[in-house]
This record gives C-alpha cells, structure tokens and sequence, in this order.
C-alpha cells in the first residue's frame, strides 16, 4: 500500500507546477486536511506553508488567516521543532490583511500590532518591517498622523532580515504617498519599479496601476497611458487584482474612454463582487459608481452592459438604467464604507464617497 | 588638473574571470563580436565590403596550443590601439544595458581583456583601412605591461589577435571545441566564419540561420527546421513554426514541445542581439499563454537587459511579444481549419496552452472550444461531445469537491464536468455566448443531492423518526441530515461541503489550537461571514444499513451510529477531524459495544458535551 504521506508530497509537488489560482488551493487544502487526518505535524505545516503563498496569490487572504493560526500556535508550542522566519515573514500579511475584515475590531488589530511588534524585537529584527505594517493599517484607519509618525519611524530603521524585498516597499511607499494626495512623490517612489530595475511576484503589477492616478493629477498622460497598456497585461487575467482593475477602470473614466471603461466593468465586476477583501471591492465598486456618475453627465441614460446577478435587471430591449446602476453602486459603497468607519472610529472611507464629485470635475472628454 | 586611475590590469582580470564572464569560454563569443563590430564599422565606410572571420588552431607538438582569430574588419591605427588601453578604465563596466554599444575601442579593449583568462599573452597585429596606415603589432601581458610597434609588412587591413593556451585550458583550445563554441555564439552572422587547423577548414556559419534559407516547399522547409531544433536543443520537437516581428525586427523560429508544458516552469528562450547570441534563457519574448514552445529568435532592434539574459521590459518588446504572438496564433487556427489530424496530434498533447489562449483570445475562443477536453464522469470529453447530447452542461469550479462527487455522480449516470483547473470554469461559463440555446450551470454537492430521488410518502413517513434523531445527534456539528436514494447503494451516507463549509471547518480546527488573540481574530472572522454555511450529511435509503436503522427506535444506540456514520463520511471525504469529533470515534465504538459486552448494565445518558 502506498503511504499516505508520498500522497501528500505528491500533492505538494502537483501543486508547484500550477500557477497559483483556485486549483492549486484546492489541491493544498487537500494536502493540508490529509497532513491532519494523519496528524503529522510536520507535513501540515509545510503544507499550510504552501497553501498560505497560494491563497495569498490567489485572492483567499481569508484562508491564510486560519491556516496562519494554527502555524503560530504549533510554533509557539514547539519553537525548535518549526521554522520561525517563515511565520515571522507571514505575520505582517496577517495584519495587512486582517484590517480588510471589518468584522475584525480595532482594538484587536492593535493587539496584533503590539504582538508582532514583540515577536520581531525578540527576533532582533529593526523596525523596519513592522514600520511598514503600521503605516499601511494607519492609512487605511485615516488616521494621517499616526502614518506619518510610522513612516518617520520607518525612514529611520535599517534594511534587515524580515524586511520586504525593495520592490515592495517602493511600491508600498508609492501608495502611501498617494494616500497623502503627495503625486510627485508617489511617481518618484515608483520610479525603480516603473523602470523594471526592480521586480517581484507582484511587482510591477501593482504599481502600474497605483501610479494612474498620480499621473492623471500630475498632468502627465501619456506616461499614464504607457503604464496602463504595460500594466494591465499583467494584471487583467487574474481575479485577484481587484484593486487595480479599479484604479484601470477609474483611469479609463477619467480619460473618458467610456468603451474601455465598460469593457473593464464587464469583465471584472463579478469578480469584484466575490473578493473577499471588502475593501478591494469597495474601491471596485467607487470606480463603478464614477462610470455611471460620468454616463449620465454625457447625457446616457441607458446602455446594454453584461452585469452579473444581483445587479438591477435590464429593460425589455436589454437595456440597463445608468440612474439605477449608479444608485445600486452608491448603496453598496455606503454600506462598506460604513461598516469600516464605525470599525475603524474614523470617516476615511465616506471621505472617499464624498470626493467623487471633484474628481468628475476633473474627468476629460 | 585631471588625473586617471592607475589600471592594475592583473586586478581587471580576475574581476573579469570571477564575475563578468561567468564561463572562461565567452572569450569566443568576445572575440567574434570584436571581429563583428570591426566589419560593421568597415561596412559603413564601403556598404558592399563582405566580411570574413577566420579562427586558426595549431596544436603544435610539446608546446601549448594558439588560437589566431583574423578579420576583415576595419583595423586599428597605433593612435587607436594607445587610446582603447586608455579607455578601458572607463568603459570596463558596460553601460546600464550591458550594450557594447558606447566607445568602440574601449569595447574592443575589454573584449580583448577575457582573453587573458585563457591566455597569458595576447598579441595584436592589425592594419588600419584608412590610407596609409601601417601595419601595427601590440604585445600585452597579464601582468599589465605592453608594447607596441610598427611592423613593416605590407598586410590586408583587418585584425589578428594570437593567444596562447593557459596550462589548463586546452579543452578549450581543441578545434572541436572552437567549432562548436563558433557556431554556438555566431550561427546566424551573415558572413562566414572559417575555423582552421593545419590544412582542414571548415564553415561552420555555412547554411546561415536555418528560417532564412529557400526552401522547395513547406515540407522541406518544416524538416529542416525540425532538424536545426534538433541540432540546438537536443530536441525532436513536434512542429516548427516561423517566427517574424517588425517590431524590434525579429525573426526566428518556435519549437513546439514533444510534450506537455509545465504552467509555471520558466521559459527559456535563445536569443540572439544582432545575429551573435544573446542568452539562452530569455524568458519575456512571446506571450505567457505560448508556454508550448521553445524559441530561437534574432532581434536588430531590441534592447538587452543588464544581465544579459535576454530583453528589456519596454514597449518595443511589449510590441514584437504581440505580433510573434500573432504567429503562433494564426499557426493554430491554419491547423485547425486545415489540418484537422496535425491538430488533434497537437491537442493531445497542449490542451493546456489551447485553453490558456481561448481564454485570452476571443476569437480563438470561437475557434477552439469545441476542441477542447475536459475531465468529465463519463471520461474525457470535448466541449462538442458534451454539448451535442444535452443542452445543459453542469460542471464543479472545485477539484477537491468535484473528487467527493465523482463516484456518486457517475453511478447515478449524471455527466459531471470537472472544471477545477486553471482557465476551465471561465471557459465553460461563456459557452452561452456562442451557443445561446446552452445552460451552463455551476453546482456543488448539495446541488448534485437535488437530483438524488426523493422518497415517496410512504417512505417518508417509515424515517421520520431516524431523521429527528439524525438532526439531533448532528446538530452539534452544524450538519443537516438527510435521507435520499442513490447510487452506489453500498455507500451509507455522503458528507457534502461546499468550499464555504469546508473553509470553516477549517476555522474551526485553527480555532480550537490558538491562542486568545487569534482565537478572537478569527472569532471574528467567522461571525462576520453570518451563519455558518453547513454541511450535510445524506443518508441513502437504498443502503441496506440505513434501511435497519430506521426501522429500529430511536435509542441511544441509532444516535451513535449516526455519529460514527458522520465521521466515517467525513474521512471518506478526507476531511480531518476535530478534536470532538476524534473523540466519537473511540466513545462513539464503546458505545455501540457497551450493550453487548454488559448487557445488563443500562445505556449510557446522553453525552453532555454534545
């Protein structure tokens, strides 16, 4: 009889030679229960390993979540027996993307913070990483201060073992200077990506559309356009780059390339809509309330466009009502953007709703 | 004042041989691309001066063997052979592109310098084309000293450099290996490279780059090419297709593979800059889904990467990527319009790569689905074969739920389609588009359950009672009962989880390890999802087993064998257990013994903890 254990390698090494999406989760959930159902630890754990890099490519943050956890409560268990850079490295995923659920409180992120905090000063680790970690939830909370005091922070520390590869954090920079409405500087903080001089799993991907905006208020179009057509090659045929299907669809409205932007719309909304990150999807659907905002100012009130289910229904010719759409985006947006302020004690996210209007103002011909 | 660096020549040669050339013979391809910039140079001076390289070997007996690499290409004056020495300093590292494009003499100077890893004296004679140059002779050694002079010989202008083999290095010297290393680095240049040794010569450039050529038709073309794969990779490939962009002026040849392609291994493609090879292992020249071929192309006009290792990221490339794209593209839809056996050879082997472009391409969509195969309970199908016979195609997005189904789909006779794999839902889900009369449908188990035959009335009726106790016992567990009839009638009760469920008995297991930080995170994290999607447990009525449990009351023994059928359900659905549910499997056996082995003692109450 075989041994159950060659089943799990092989499923391990059936998985490596997949590109990260759905099937290659399933077959390492698949790895992973059969590791426990022989309750080898070990196994399991490498396992989790994989399923975490996968899910985290793949759009399942959530996934990583929970196997995240019983990683850590083994390690801590037995500190000799597991690898602790791989979930000390993992710990700041954790926390960027813990903050995507609201259902998660405030004060428990926090503890997190102060927990990985710990665990990295007891690692001997700089700042560094962890700097990184904290400025990106304070952007996310609004809390503008406590980012800045992060990214001082962050300026000061030292390159080290547990930090970020450069790419990463140049992109990482790229978004926080973004958030600070700071375009030059954003492009300027993009630039080594931009340029290819450096790269990653997930970088220029990302970059390439965080740059748009920035680009777009900077006057500088065809730069802008360079970067898209770059951009969404990469990024267009995978789900999980919802964020940055937004910021193509945005740029496509604020271009007033409308028969791009509802190409755009089509393709990825339901995806949008599935994502388990809210917020992802909340900036999906902003864009989506800024296409139906811009329609209507070009005097279109209705259009065919292929909407998943859901969304209100067409007319008798198939048409679909841009008010109603549009109406449809703005409840959805609220009602994200609500749940994460009352998490969060600040009003970040209903800032965001209350901006569109100035930046269809803003939007060419 | 200005002053220079000091050159210590020794130092610039082992930074060279440790770290530039990464092999000792690049000294090759070195020397060729001197002798190929020193004709380019010459050709822009006479545009109808055709060029030669010659490379001669001695292997004199008792002393090391020589290497005298000659050209036909412009030529030094003494001014110029005094200044690429001085310029070597600046141009030793080569600009941000690693292009060999900057100072000629400077570049002349550093490919001459790999020389000295194989040679402890290089000599140079060269002529100069400009009127009146005299013939010059430059002797320089390692140890950074030289010296120059004029020579008075009435020569043809070109260049000769003379090494002499390094104890050590004759493998490198032999004239096998120079002929292989110059075809290697020079096989597409446009003019021939001789290699000689005592009266043998040979071209080994003779034929040129094999795409080039004419050809009496297609089919000699395709075998020749075939053969020139063969030649390079060591590869007997399925097919050969032309490659040309105008973009970046490329030309080439694409390989297909014998068989299948790994998704994700790395592309190595070789490509040559300008005719002299640059990497083997350029990986961003043609587009991701083309991962069914191996390359060969040349490119005029693009731009190489620092490392070397094949092209920089920029719109020019983005440019040639699509149009060589559109190579490979119009090659298949040729195939599948007019070659329906080539492109079923094909298919077996690159459905894969076909379903990656069809999920790109409109078009090829179009073209292609029909072809395409699937894994299906009734084997492996094509798209056609499953459309033809039904209008309704329904396929599972989940590998590990599509195996839970499998065996109780195909007794029930039910076409399943597994379309876990990358690209295949998406594939599937727009089949509407092009035949609007097909239904598509996404299920999961519970759906599969909906097609299981109900029980009539009476029957209903017969388990009423084993269903309350059922619900009961697993309530606990957050699984619903049921009881339906299926196929295979041996199998007692089917676990069904849909990828929702199974993530939270997951979160469940995670939980129960954790610490109260994270057992708060994820406390979270569930409650925020709402109610826990359950899972379901159906019995079936038609098995003989479940048939005497209710028909028996509902005592505390019904109630164990429910659970124990729970968890052999869930091992047969390869899920782990839970702490709890661990623990029915040892209490939940006693229990069902207990009765038997003290009859007379009463049954156990009820377990509280459940």
């Amino acid at each position: 009889m075989t041994d159950p254990r060659d089943q799990i390698v092989d499923l391990l090494c059936e998985a490596e030679g997949l590109p990260h999406g759905p099937a290659k989760v399933a077959l390492l959930e698949e790895a992973v229960q059969l590791a426990d159902s022989l309750n080898d630890l070990d196994l399991g754990f490498e396992a989790r390993n994989g399923l975490m890099e996968a899910a985290n490519f793949s759009g399942r943050p959530d996934i990583i979540l929970v196997a995240f956890t019983w990683c850590l409560a083994q390690y801590d268990r037995d500190r000799e027996r597991f690898d602790s850079y791989d979930i000390l490295w993992k710990y700041k995923w954790v926390i960027t993307i813990a903050y995507q659920f609201p259902e998660i409180s405030r004060p428990r992120l926090e503890q997190l913070l102060d927990d990985i905090d710990r665990r990295y000063r007891e690692a001997g680790s700089t700042n560094y990483g962890v700097s990184l970690v904290r400025r990106k939830l304070m952007v996310h909370f609004g809390e503008w201060q406590k980012a800045r005091a992060a990214h001082s922070q962050f300026r000061k520390c030292r390159r080290d073992f547990l930090s970020d590869c450069p790419a990463c954090v140049a992109a990482s920079n790229c978004y926080y200077f973004a958030s600070q409405r700071h375009w030059g500087r954003a492009v300027q903080a993009a630039q080594p990506v931009l340029q290819n001089r450096l790269t990653c799993t997930e970088e220029p991907h990302r970059t390439l559309a965080n740059v748009l905006r920035p680009l777009f208020h900077l006057g500088r179009l065809e730069e802008a356009r360079v970067y898209q057509r770059r951009g969404y090659r990469l990024v267009g045929q995978a789900n999980h780059f919802v964020e940055q299907h937004a910021e193509h669809l945005q740029f496509a409205v604020l271009l007033g390339d409308m028969a791009q932007a509802k190409r755009l719309l089509e393709r990825h909304l339901s995806g949008a809509l599935q994502i388990v990150t809210v917020d992802d999807r909340f900036q999906f659907l902003l864009a989506g309330r800024l296409w139906t905002d811009r329609l209507r100012s070009r005097g279109t009130r209705k259009l065919k466009v292929r909407l998943p289910k859901g969304l209100p229904s067409p007319d008798a010719d198939g048409k679909s009502d841009v008010s109603a759409l549009g109406a449809w985006f703005t409840a959805q947006s609220q009602e994200i953007a609500q749940r994460f302020d009352a998490r969060n004690g600040t009003n970040a996210f209903q800032q965001q709703i209350d901006e569109l209007p100035e930046l269809l103002r803003l939007a060419l011909d | 004042m200005t002053h220079r660096f000091q050159i210590n020549l020794r130092g610039i040669i082992d930074l060279l041989s440790n770290h530039l050339y990464s092999r000792p013979e690049v000294f090759v391809r070195e020397l060729l691309q001197n002798a190929v910039d020193a004709i380019t140079a010459r050709q822009h001076l006479s545009s109808k001066h055709s060029g030669e390289i010659t490379l001669a070997v001695t292997s004199p007996r008792g002393k090391p063997p020589t290497l005298e690499v000659t050209d036909n290409g412009i030529g030094l004056t003494e001014d110029e052979i005094h200044q690429f020495l001085a310029t070597i300093g600046e141009t030793s590292k080569r600009d941000a592109e690693g292009r060999r494009t900057g100072d000629y003499l400077g570049q002349f100077g550093i490919g001459l310098l790999s020389c000295f890893v194989v040679s402890k004296e290089i000599v140079v004679v060269t002529r100069s084309v400009r009127d009146n140059s005299p013939a010059v002779e430059w002797r320089g050694q390692e140890d950074g000293t030289y010296s120059v002079r004029t020579l008075d010989l009435d020569i043809a202008p070109g260049t000769q450099v003379y090494l002499s083999c390094r104890a050590g290095k004759e493998e490198l010297f032999r004239t096998e290996s120079i002929k292989d290393l110059a075809l290697h680095y020079g096989v597409l240049l446009p003019y021939p490279i001789r290699v000689t040794n005592g009266r043998a010569s040979f071209v080994v450039n003779e034929e040129g780059a094999p795409w080039r050529r004419a050809y009496s038709g297609e089919k000699a073309r395709t075998q020749a090419l075939l053969r020139f794969g063969k030649q390079v990779f060591g590869t007997a490939f399925l097919d050969a297709i032309p490659l040309r962009s105008r973009a970046g002026r490329a030309d080439g040849v694409a390989f297909v593979l014998p068989h299948p392609a790994n998704l994700s291994a790395r592309r190595a493609h070789r490509v040559y800059l300008r005719n002299m090879l640059l990497s083997e292992e350029a990986d961003n020249l043609l587009p991701e889904w083309a991962f069914f071929v191996k390359a060969v192309v040349n490119a005029d006009d693009l731009r190489p990467t620092a490392s070397r290792e094949g092209f920089y990221e920029d719109e020019r490339l983005e440019a040639a990527r699509v149009e060589l794209g559109d190579c490979l593209r119009d090659y298949l839809i040729h195939l599948a319009e007019e070659e329906s056996s080539r492109f079923q050879r094909f298919l077996a082997v690159h459905h894969l790569a076909l379903k990656a472009l069809a999920a790109q391409d409109e078009e090829c969509y179009r073209l292609f689905i029909d072809w395409l195969p699937f894994e299906t309970t009734q084997g492996r199908q094509t798209v056609r074969s499953l459309r033809e016979p039904s209008k309704v195609v329904r396929y599972v997005d989940d590998v590990a739920q599509y195996h839970q189904m499998e065996k109780v789909a195909a007794a029930q006779g039910f076409t399943l389609v597994n379309a876990g794999y990358v690209y295949e839902a998406e594939l599937l889900s727009r089949l509407p588009e092009i035949y609007p009369d097909m239904e598509v449908l996404q299920i999961d188990s519970a759906a599969l359950a909906q097609d299981f035959d109900e029980l009539a009335l009476d029957e209903q009726d017969r388990i009423h009672d084993f269903l309350e106790a059922a619900t009961d016992a697993l309530r606990a567990f957050k699984c619903r009962p049921e009881v339906r009839k299926f196929k295979p009638a041996d199998l007692p009760a089917l676990f069904s989880a849909g990828a929702d469920a199974r993530f939270f008995r997951s979160l469940e297991q995670s939980k129960e390890t954790a610490d109260p930080l994270f057992q708060g995170v994820l406390g979270s994290l569930e409650a925020g999802r709402g109610n826990a999607p359950q899972t379901e447990l159906i019995f079936n009525f038609d098995n003989p087993l479940i048939q005497r449990l209710t028909k028996m009351r509902p005592t505390s023994i019904v109630r164990r064998a429910i659970e124990v059928l729970y968890v052999q359900g869930l091992l047969l659905a390869h899920q782990p257990l839970t702490a709890r549910e661990l623990g029915i499997l040892s209490q939940g056996l006693a229990g069902l013994l207990d009765p038997l082995i003290v009859p007379s003692e009463p049954a156990r109450p009820k377990e509280s903890e459940l």
